[in-house]
């Protein structure tokens, strides 16, 4: 089964959305489109907090907790998680797994600690792809504001053989455009990954749903302004997924 | 359409003197493009010109906004004599700097007897249109094919505004050291105005980002203000230090620090008043309704 995830970023409780991770505006309550994806039937939530990186640490508590009493799929949050303790709180606040990006990036046995504590299962890797030529991608930190030097393709193997359960991969070049995801990106990491890749980034039709699952062997797929905007909805979706060859 | 190239090695001269004398990598930049416009309108017999926004958003006094036109004190001058240029006289280019009248005419302003004759008018577009560079940003996305810049400028968070001069980076990283405040204060300020940013991430943006040293066109950047006597056999021995490196380059900076904004601290350079010395609350986002 395709895994179809609604995308919430979010600063402190508002969702918001830029467009290659830049000129970030406000959409509305995530709540309020938290309820709205479960009421059309989404398989999982991803919250993304913008900002605690920034701020150093996870800060959505209290969001997850209003959402968990009446969203009943899996809620991943993420943003500023950089210790166990951070993971402790956001699963005792309700979220079903944890998505890390900077955190692990700056300090890799995190993905470890995380996985001995609390099992892969709850932890997602977040990985910000920037392209940077033909078949190579820079992972980047902090809202795609922060290089690393680090090889894409290179740190998803490493945070496979680490623990990680999941991959969170967005493409910065697609984010929010519409113009489809980055085939070559998904195909090359879901290749070689033993653990699920849930790609993200660039989607605004039925096609670009079924070319990431066709082509690009994703696993699940990641919807935020697109599903937003109503550009998508998920009975479309769904379809789409239907007439992919792996269905459903 | 007019297109107006400066005498690259002129403007370079230029740019190192407003750098030794001003602390200020841009005037030349400024001023061919404050005074040329009025000079080419002169020129074809044109009554209007439109700039962008106004320059009350990068700090200027905001009473510069109450009108749509720009004062013409500006941009006249009844004599040459009177110019400075890069913080150098005119006369002083002629006679030390090896420059001529048709070096430096570009950058001069405009004869007012030309311009109350012709009745030329310069208003800013900002006056009449909200001036919003993210707006700015997705229009150009969404009918353009733009790109964000793939890496944030130096000394700030954004990757999508004023991103097509090198010279930038050193412009804030100079305002920073003259007036306390680098461009994260000012793009943060604006966004924060624009409704794009919460004050409370403002203030961190500035906290992680402002008076970030630029480094990443520093090695150009210093070879263009380097006036070497092959290329600039007179203006070269004008210079204590022909060579600009970035020992040179600091010195210059911790002589441009107003004693009001900066102590030095324990062998360091600090800020005596910042803005993210005051307590703020990060949760405030929740009130946050975005620029619409």
């Amino acid at each position: 089964m395709t895994r179809i995830i609604g995308r919430l970023d979010v600063k402190g409780r508002r969702l918001i959305k830029g467009i290659q991770y830049e000129g970030v505006r406000v959409i509305g309550d995530a709540l309020d489109y938290a309820r709205k994806y479960y009421a059309a039937g989404i398989d999982e939530l991803v919250y993304i907090d913008a900002v605690a990186s920034l701020y150093g640490r996870p800060s959505m508590s209290q969001l997850l907790k209003d959402t968990v009493e009446e969203v009943f799929v899996p809620v991943t949050a993420g943003g500023g998680v950089n210790t166990v303790d951070d993971v402790r709180l956001l699963l005792s606040s309700g979220a079903d797994k944890v998505a890390i990006n900077t955190g692990a990036i700056r300090n890799p046995s995190l993905i470890s600690e995380i996985a001995d504590r609390f099992g892969s299962q709850c932890v997602v890797i977040s990985i910000q792809a920037k392209q940077t030529a033909t078949d190579k991608w820079e992972a980047y930190v902090e809202c795609g504001r922060e290089k690393t030097g680090i090889d894409v393709i290179e740190w998803a193997k490493e945070v496979e053989k680490l623990g990680a359960g999941e991959i969170l991969l967005t493409a910065i070049d697609k984010d929010g455009t519409y113009r489809g995801g980055d085939i070559p990106l998904v195909q090359q990491v879901a290749g070689f990954a033993n653990i699920p890749v849930i790609a993200s980034g660039g989607i605004g039709s039925v096609e670009d749903v079924s070319d990431l699952i066709d082509s690009g062997y994703a696993d699940a797929l990641a919807i935020g302004k697109a599903l937003h905007f109503e550009r998508l909805d998920m009975a479309s979706i769904r379809q789409a997924v239907k007439n992919t060859k792996r269905g459903e | 359409m007019s297109l107006f190239t400066p005498n690259g090695r002129v403007h370079r001269l230029l740019t190192r003197l407003a750098v030794e004398n001003l602390l200020h990598p841009f005037q030349p930049f400024i001023l061919g493009q404050k005074n040329l416009a009025p000079k080419i309108a002169a020129q074809n017999d044109i009554q209007l010109i439109f700039y962008g926004e106004n320059e009350a958003e990068y700090g200027n006094p905001v009473s510069d906004m109450s009108d749509a036109k720009r004062s013409w004190e500006y941009f006249t001058s009844s004599k040459d004599e009177e110019m400075f240029l890069g913080g150098t006289s005119v006369a002083e280019l002629y006679d030390s700097f090896g420059l001529k009248k048709v070096d430096i005419d570009p950058y001069l302003p405009t004869n007012p007897d030309i311009i109350e004759k012709t009745g030329i008018e310069v208003h800013y577009l900002g006056y009449y249109l909200k001036w919003h560079p993210q707006s700015a940003y997705y229009f150009a996305m969404e009918n353009g094919g733009f790109q964000a810049s793939p890496e944030r400028t130096a000394g700030t968070y954004s990757k999508y505004n004023s991103i097509d001069d090198k010279i930038d980076d050193y412009h804030y990283y100079t305002t920073f050291i003259k007036f306390g405040i680098g461009r994260t204060t000012y793009d943060a300020a604006q966004e924060i105005r624009s409704g794009d940013l919460t004050l409370e991430e403002g203030i961190a943006l500035a906290k992680k980002y402002d008076g970030e040293y630029p480094d990443r066109f520093e090695k150009e950047i210093f070879e263009y203000l380097s006036i070497n006597k092959h290329e600039f056999p007179v203006a070269s021995k004008q210079f204590e230090s022909p060579t600009m490196d970035k020992n040179y380059f600091m010195a210059l900076c911790d002589q441009f620090r107003s004693p009001h904004l900066w102590a030095h601290v324990g062998g360091q350079w600090k800020l005596r008043h910042q803005v993210w010395d005051q307590v703020y609350d990060e949760s405030a986002s929740s009130e946050w309704s975005g620029n619409r």
